[in-house]
């Protein structure tokens, strides 16, 4: 038995545990502003990638609409401190609960789409989203002005990109776990098998109809703390910020991290976020970039370009 | 106004469905749904304005112009992308014609700029007056091409050798091979058709709404909701299918509120998808087959 | 018989646009025995497996699991009532390792849901433990010797994939076990090995269904045999029985020299 490992979880949280000693590290250490913005924007993204990552790496789901769980946990916590002067721990809570409902009640009706209808309908149904939260100014403000002058998280003494670094390392290490200890349960495994049939997935005794609406609702949930996060950190953000484009990234960040290990996400995201702050003049041409990319990346490293660069790492030392 | 309102939702829904059109080529002979499609829609709108406005090329060349251009990218697209993986999952496939949008947007963006432009009306043809329902110039030149297309679609499809091997590829893949119809080469016919059917389509429609290079993914998702609405694969069913889209979205901008028209027919596409995949119209035609 | 039947099946018929591909089927399964269920290709088989798992609704008839009516139980329920199966090309699961395919088989027997997991990660470790035991216990039984457990599934040749099928649905410690075709594609000795430990667990007390086409191997482990031909139930008896049916030999004609 013991040549086998019947559970990664405790890895997983080895590898957890190093990367929050790390991320805190970097905290103690970054003193640029620009240097902060960027890694805090990537953690922020991070939690909603680990999110689809368990939706399409594991259950194979695919969703092009995940943009929208992030307007909608953002727009909850604007509203939740503007209008209804909660707290911010019940806005965040607020921002993981509301889209993890919606996200379970859409999930039936549009997860019996498969394969490219399935990437149509959410789809459409982000873009419906940013057309929706364009149009609802009372809740939303449009375009513009949009939300405006969200409270500063500064506290005791930290100022506010520091309080947000901090918590969006919390949010991001509690997605870890919760993708960790999901994927290393029967649930993930059943999730696998339903991957691949869900045929295979029924007659072992899984209710897949039910166990897709919940893997759809944790992975908006996530999305939601994710758009909660991002609130909190811009203070003034519209509805822009979620269209059609970052239902593409976030999907990107997956398959760029890996479609099968929760730990992938993190690498897309950071990828995707840090690199074009790198690259001087990067921005003019972004989106060719991406683009270029992304289908290098399909084409030559369908598993993910984290997972096949890692392969490869592994592969020559073992053979080394 | 009830007249009015209807009139401009053909008008649109002919941009919509030549949109379909193209689509529904493509995924005829390659099973791939083509997220890039409105982006041809989107290049043949900015390359006509970049080129009547900036180039002062005239209009009759512009145009032929963006239809060659799309089809020329419609062909690199097709060997230079999707060769390479015709046996890869739907999500690579549609990862992969994502990313061509992505780029062909940014393309767009580097080379005619990121601002709003605009293309005269063609003219010529005069602004029709009936009663108090007038149809403008620009609109009849639109439902002009949308009837030649899809008259000269018909004929090659089921006129002339080269539709039906296309469509014989299609429909059996392998005895169509045996046959020595090369998928590969229908393929890339396939796309080269749905280019010059967007960047025309886009072409018309440049002067009644700007051009930007933005536009492809809303024109795009109009073109899947047409196409899905007429039932996936059928090119009549697209046609109508645009027009039903047209008249809905018009017909929510004049009497609901201008700005849900787009989400309405999105969540038409939605609930078509769900509810009824073979099509709102297009049954007879699934039926026969 | 009747008193211990394991599973009772009674007029079940499915047709599909006008095809019955299974009409008016009734017979009574033992625990303990292994039936099989024979008939030339199209005769509705794997329909009639469809049926009993609930994966396809039967238009009329009743499924009866130790007396309980199945009649709008979904297939994850009969699962979890101990009906299992495998299937005519093995379905491994991409990216699994043997183990983890096994273990999955025993998802009726997670103690952890998905909240459970979540609040409490620790249990996890703990039932995989579980869940691990159980199912390196069911792969030793169908000969899957330790050294393949760590390997990715789908890459396993295809006689292991069968094993490992099995064991999958030993994992589920069914009641009732379905196996669409287990022989094809094996070898004389592999399929010799097959039949033994199909025995042995029908020893255990499960009521096992064969469907298959290897008539050695059917002749000599069954109990009893039920024959199909376009949805009907042809002849239903003893192994010596259905070998002297006029009506089977009509419709097996060739085939049963063919194989045997």
């Amino acid at each position: 038995m013991t040549l086998h490992k019947t559970s990664r979880l405790r890895r997983d949280w080895q590898i957890l545990a190093l990367v929050a000693a790390l991320l805190a590290l970097v905290e103690f250490c970054v003193s640029s502003q620009f240097h902060r913005s960027v890694i805090i924007l990537s953690m922020i993204h991070s939690v909603a990638a680990v999110g689809l990552t368990l939706l399409v790496g594991y259950a194979g789901q695919v969703s092009l609409g995940h943009g929208a769980f992030v307007g909608i946990g953002a727009y909850t916590v604007a509203f939740c401190l503007q209008r209804l002067g909660l707290p911010v721990v019940f806005a965040l809570a607020a921002a993981v609960v509301l889209p993890g409902i919606l996200g379970f009640l859409i999930a039936r009706p549009i997860l019996r789409l498969s394969g490219h209808n399935l990437a149509l309908g959410t789809l459409a149904l982000g873009a419906v989203f940013y057309v929706v939260a364009a149009q609802v100014r009372d809740v939303t403000g449009g375009l513009d002005p949009g939300i405006v002058d969200l409270p500063s998280m500064a506290f005791a003494g930290l100022a506010h990109e520091r309080v947000v670094f901090w918590l969006s390392i919390f949010a991001l290490c509690l997605a870890a776990a919760i993708a960790a200890s999901i994927v290393d349960g029967r649930f993930g495994r059943g999730l696998m098998i339903l991957r691949s049939s869900e045929l295979v997935a029924e007659c072992i005794g899984m209710n897949t109809a039910r166990a897709k609406s919940m893997i759809f609702a944790v992975s908006a949930s996530l999305a939601g703390l994710s758009g909660g996060l991002l609130a909190l950190y811009l203070r003034s953000f519209n509805a822009s910020a979620f269209g059609v484009g970052l239902s593409i990234e976030l999907l990107m960040m997956v398959i760029v991290g890996s479609l099968s290990t929760i730990w992938g996400a993190m690498f897309g995201s950071f990828a995707i976020i840090v690199l074009p702050n790198l690259l001087e003049g990067f921005d003019q041409a972004k989106q060719v970039v991406y683009g270029v990319a992304m289908i290098l990346i399909m084409l030559f490293a369908p598993n993910g370009l984290g997972e096949t660069l890692f392969r490869v790492f592994t592969f020559r030392r073992k053979s080394a | 106004m009830f007249l009015q309102v209807v009139v401009s939702g053909i008008v649109v829904g002919c941009v919509y469905g030549m949109a379909a059109l193209g689509f529904t080529i493509v995924y005829n002979a390659t099973k791939i749904i083509n997220f890039a499609n409105g982006e041809f829609m989107m290049l043949g709108g900015v390359l006509l304005a970049g080129l009547v406005a900036a180039a002062k090329v005239p209009i009759p060349v512009g145009i032929l112009a963006a239809i060659a251009g799309c089809a020329l990218v419609g062909w690199v697209l097709q060997r230079g992308v999707l060769d390479g993986a015709r046996n890869s999952d739907p999500l690579t496939l549609v990862m992969l014609t994502i990313g061509s949008a992505l780029a062909l947007r940014g393309a767009a963006a580097l080379a005619f700029g990121r601002d709003v432009s605009f293309v005269p009306e063609f003219g010529v043809l005069p602004l029709v007056l009936l009663g108090n329902v007038y149809i403008p110039s620009q609109g009849l030149w639109i439902i002009m091409v949308l009837v030649v297309v899809s008259a000269a679609l018909w004929y090659v499809f089921s006129r002339t050798m080269l539709g039906k091997a296309m469509r014989a590829a299609s429909q059996e893949p392998r005895a169509a091979a045996l046959c020595g119809i090369e998928p590969r080469r229908t393929a890339a016919l396939a796309m080269i058709m749905a280019g010059s059917i967007g960047g025309l389509a886009g072409a018309m429609l440049a002067p009644m709404s700007a051009a930007f290079y933005e536009n492809g993914i809303f024109l795009g998702l109009k073109g899947f909701a047409a196409a899905v609405a007429g039932g996936l694969g059928n090119p009549l069913g697209a046609v109508v299918g645009g027009l039903l889209i047209g008249l809905v979205e018009s017909l929510t901008s004049g009497f609901v509120a201008s700005g849900f028209k787009d989400a309405v027919s999105f969540m038409l596409l939605i609930l078509v998808l769900i509810l009824r995949p073979q099509g709102l119209v297009g049954k007879a035609v699934v039926r026969r087959v | 018989m009747t008193l211990q039947a394991t599973l009772e099946i009674a007029g079940v018929s499915k047709s599909f646009g006008g095809v019955h591909a299974v009409a008016d089927v009734s017979f009574f399964m033992a625990r303990g025995e292994v039936t099989a269920l024979i008939g030339p290709n199209g005769a509705g088989k794997t329909t009639l497996i469809n049926l009993l798992t609930g994966v396809l609704p039967a238009d009329r008839g009743t499924i009866r699991l130790e007396g309980r009516d199945l009649a709008g139980t979904p297939a994850y329920m009969r699962a979890r009532a101990g009906i299992a199966r495998t299937y005519q090309t093995p379905q491994m699961a991409q990216g699994m390792s043997v183990l983890m395919n096994v273990m999955a088989g025993a998802y009726r027997f997670g103690k952890h849901g998905l909240l459970g997991s979540l609040l409490r990660p620790w249990l996890v470790m703990a039932d995989n433990e579980e869940l691990a035991e159980r199912a390196g216990t069911c792969l030793a039984r169908v000969g899957v010797s330790e050294e393949w457990w760590g390997r990715p599934a789908a890459d396993l040749p295809y006689g292991h994939q069968r094993r490992v099928e099995i064991a999958r649905a030993l994992a589920q410690d069914p009641k009732l076990l379905l196996l669409d075709e287990p022989a094809a594609g094996l070898n004389r000795s592999e399929a010799d090995e097959l039949a033994s430990l199909l025995v042995s667990i029908a020893a255990d007390g499960r009521a096992v269904l064969l469907v298959e086409h290897d008539m050695g191997m059917v002749m000599s482990i069954s109990s009893h045999i039920v024959v199909l031909n376009f949805g009907r139930k042809l002849a239903e008896g003893a192994p010596e029985t259905i070998k002297a049916d006029k009506d089977v030999i009509a419709a097996y004609l060739g085939i049963v020299e063919e194989v045997a």
